[in-house]
C-alpha cells in the first residue's frame, strides 16, 4: 500500500491480490488516522462460534489505530456498512502509471 | 513595563494563559522486573534474578490482547531501542507533551497489578515497593510534568498505609492505583486504613481494569466480550461496594478516578442505585446522602475509549447525571486504542465543557494538582 497525494488529497493505492489496483481516501473515517500505515488483508468470515476463514476475494485495509476495517472495493466497513466507510476511487493503469479519478 | 511585557515568574492574566490539557490515563513501562532488582532488598532481589519470577500471574488466555507483531502504527511511540511502547521517558516526553499538546500526564502502570496475586502478599507489597521506589527514582523525578501513582498490595492494610506514608509526600505522587479487582471488595471495613492514609496524603484512588478482572462469567469464550463489559462491570460493581459500605461517609475527602472504564453507563448506575437507596436505606443506615451524591462528587470518570457519540449525546448525559464536572480526558498512551486529543470530545461541545473535560475537571479533583501552578 503506499500513501499518494492527488490534488492536495491524501490517497492510498492498494495492489489487490489479483493484480488490480484500488484506491482508497487515505484518512480513517473514525480519527483520521492514515490508512496507509496499516495492514492489508484478506476478509476474516465465519459462520459458527470459532471457525475463522480467510476470504478467497475480498480484502480489506484496517487501521493502524484501532483496528476498523474498510472493504478495498467498497470503501465500506463490514461490521457498520451503514455509518462507516471511506471514499474509494476510480483507479485505471496505463503505460505503467496507476491513474485515480478524483 | 509595557504592556504585554511581564515580570520574570509571573504567571500571565487568564485570557493569555495556554489551555491546558491534563492526561487522566498514561502508562508507563519499566523494562522487565531486572529493572525493579535494584530497588528490591537481596532476600527479594533473589525472587527475580535467582528466581526468575518475571511477571503477575492472572490467567488471562486471550490470544488476541496482544499487539500485533506485524502491527504498523504509532512509529513515533517506538522506543529505538525496540523495547515496549511507553518504556522510554524521553521518547514519552516528546510523544505526550510536544506531538499531543499535554500539559501534565499522570500515569498508573499495569505491569505489577500485585493485589491480584494469590498467595503471599509479603511479596506484593515488596515488587509494589521497589516498583514505588523505580518509579520515583527513574521517572518522575526526571520528568517535572509527569505524575504518578503509588502500587501497593491490599491484603496487607497497615503495611499498605505504611507505603503511602512513605512516598505519598513526593509532591508528583499524585494518586494511589489499584486494580479493578474481583476477588476482593474494596468497601470492606478491613481496607480502612489504606483510605485512611491516602486521604492524609492527599491522594486520590485510582481504579483501572487489568488481565485480572474477571466478568460475573468468569473469562468469556471471546476477548471481544470481555473487553465490551469486563472494565465497566468491574468499575460498577468496586464503586457500588464503596457506596453502600460508606467509604464515601466516613471520608469525605475520598475520591476514586475511574479509569478506562467507560462514562456512558452513569445515568443507569446513578439512577439504579438511588432507586434501591430510596428503597432500602434501613439496610445501609451508614449512607447518609444518596448514592448519586456520593458519585457526583467523589468520582471522575477518563474519556477514553469513547464510543461514537454526537455532541447532543454528549451534553444530553451531562445533564443526565446533573454534572459537567466528573469526566475528564485521557489518552491511554501509549495503547493501540488510544484516543487522540483533537478527537476526544465531539465538536459542537460548548467550550466551557470542553474546558472543563481537557483540564479543569482533573485539576479540580486531585488535590496534589493544585501544587503545581497550572
Amino acid at each position: 500500500m503506499r500513501a499518494v497525494d492527488v490534488d492536495g488529497v491524501s490517497v492510498v493505492i492498494i495492489r489487490k491480490s489479483d493484480g488490480t489496483y484500488r484506491a482508497l481516501r487515505n484518512r480513517c473515517a473514525h480519527q483520521g488516522a492514515p490508512l496507509s500505515d496499516g495492514q492489508l488483508e484478506q476478509l476474516i468470515e465465519g459462520s459458527a462460534p470459532g471457525q475463522y476463514r480467510y476470504s478467497a476475494d475480498r480484502q480489506v485495509v484496517r487501521c493502524p489505530y484501532h483496528h476498523f476495517e474498510f472493504d478495498i472495493d467498497s470503501g465500506l466497513s463490514p461490521a457498520d456498512s451503514q455509518r462507516l466507510r471511506v471514499r474509494s476511487y476510480t483507479c485505471a493503469v496505463s503505460d505503467g502509471m496507476v491513474y485515480v479519478e478524483r | 513595563m509595557a504592556v504585554g511585557q511581564k515580570a520574570s515568574g509571573e504567571k500571565p492574566p487568564h485570557d493569555e494563559r495556554r489551555v491546558n490539557v491534563i492526561d487522566t490515563d498514561v502508562h508507563e513501562y519499566f523494562k522487565g522486573f531486572e529493572a525493579l532488582a535494584p530497588y528490591l532488598a537481596p532476600e527479594w532481589r533473589r525472587v527475580v534474578t535467582d528466581y526468575g519470577f518475571k511477571s503477575i500471574p492472572t490467567g488471562f488466555p486471550y490470544w488476541s490482547a496482544s499487539i500485533r507483531r506485524t502491527y504498523e502504527t504509532r512509529h513515533e511511540w517506538r522506543p529505538k531501542d525496540g523495547g515496549e511502547l511507553g518504556s522510554d521517558l524521553e521518547l514519552m516526553s516528546r510523544n505526550l507533551f510536544d506531538g499531543l499538546g499535554i500539559s501534565i500526564a499522570i500515569t498508573n502502570n499495569l505491569q505489577i497489578p500485585v493485589s491480584v496475586l494469590q498467595g503471599s502478599y509479603e511479596l506484593g507489597a515488596a515488587l509494589a515497593s521497589a516498583y514505588n521506589d523505580q518509579l520515583v527514582d527513574a521517572w518522575l523525578n526526571r520528568e517535572s510534568r509527569l505524575m504518578g501513582s503509588l502500587i501497593i498490595s491490599i491484603d496487607d492494610p497497615v503495611g499498605a498505609a505504611r507505603e503511602i506514608d512513605r512516598l505519598g509526600g513526593h509532591p508528583q505522587i499524585v494518586q494511589v492505583a489499584l486494580p479493578t479487582l474481583v476477588d476482593r471488595q474494596l468497601g470492606d471495613p478491613r481496607y480502612r486504613p489504606i483510605w485512611e492514609a491516602m486521604v492524609r496524603n492527599h491522594l486520590v484512588l485510582g481504579l483501572h481494569h487489568g488481565y485480572g478482572t474477571r466478568t460475573v462469567l468468569g473469562y468469556p469464550r471471546q476477548h471481544i466480550e470481555w473487553k465490551s463489559i469486563a472494565p465497566s462491570h468491574g468499575m460498577m460493581a468496586q464503586l457500588s461496594s464503596l457506596i453502600f459500605n460508606g467509604v464515601f461517609d466516613a471520608y469525605p475527602d475520598f475520591k476514586v478516578v475511574a479509569m478506562e472504564a467507560g462514562f456512558t453507563w452513569l445515568p443507569y448506575f446513578m439512577s439504579r442505585l438511588d432507586q434501591q437507596y430510596i428503597s432500602f436505606r434501613d439496610q445501609v443506615p451508614w449512607v447518609r446522602r444518596r448514592p448519586s451524591d456520593h458519585l457526583r462528587s467523589g468520582v471522575l470518570l477518563t474519556t477514553q475509549p469513547m464510543e461514537f457519540i454526537t455532541a447532543k449525546q454528549f451534553m444530553n448525559l451531562v445533564d443526565d447525571v446533573g454534572s459537567d464536572e466528573m469526566i475528564a480526558f485521557s489518552s491511554d498512551y501509549p495503547h493501540y486504542d488510544s484516543d487522540v486529543v483533537s478527537e476526544a470530545l465531539p465538536g459542537g461541545v460548548p467550550d466551557e465543557v470542553r474546558a472543563k473535560v481537557m483540564s479543569l475537571n482533573a485539576l479540580g479533583f486531585y488535590p496534589k494538582l493544585q501544587q503545581h501552578g497550572l
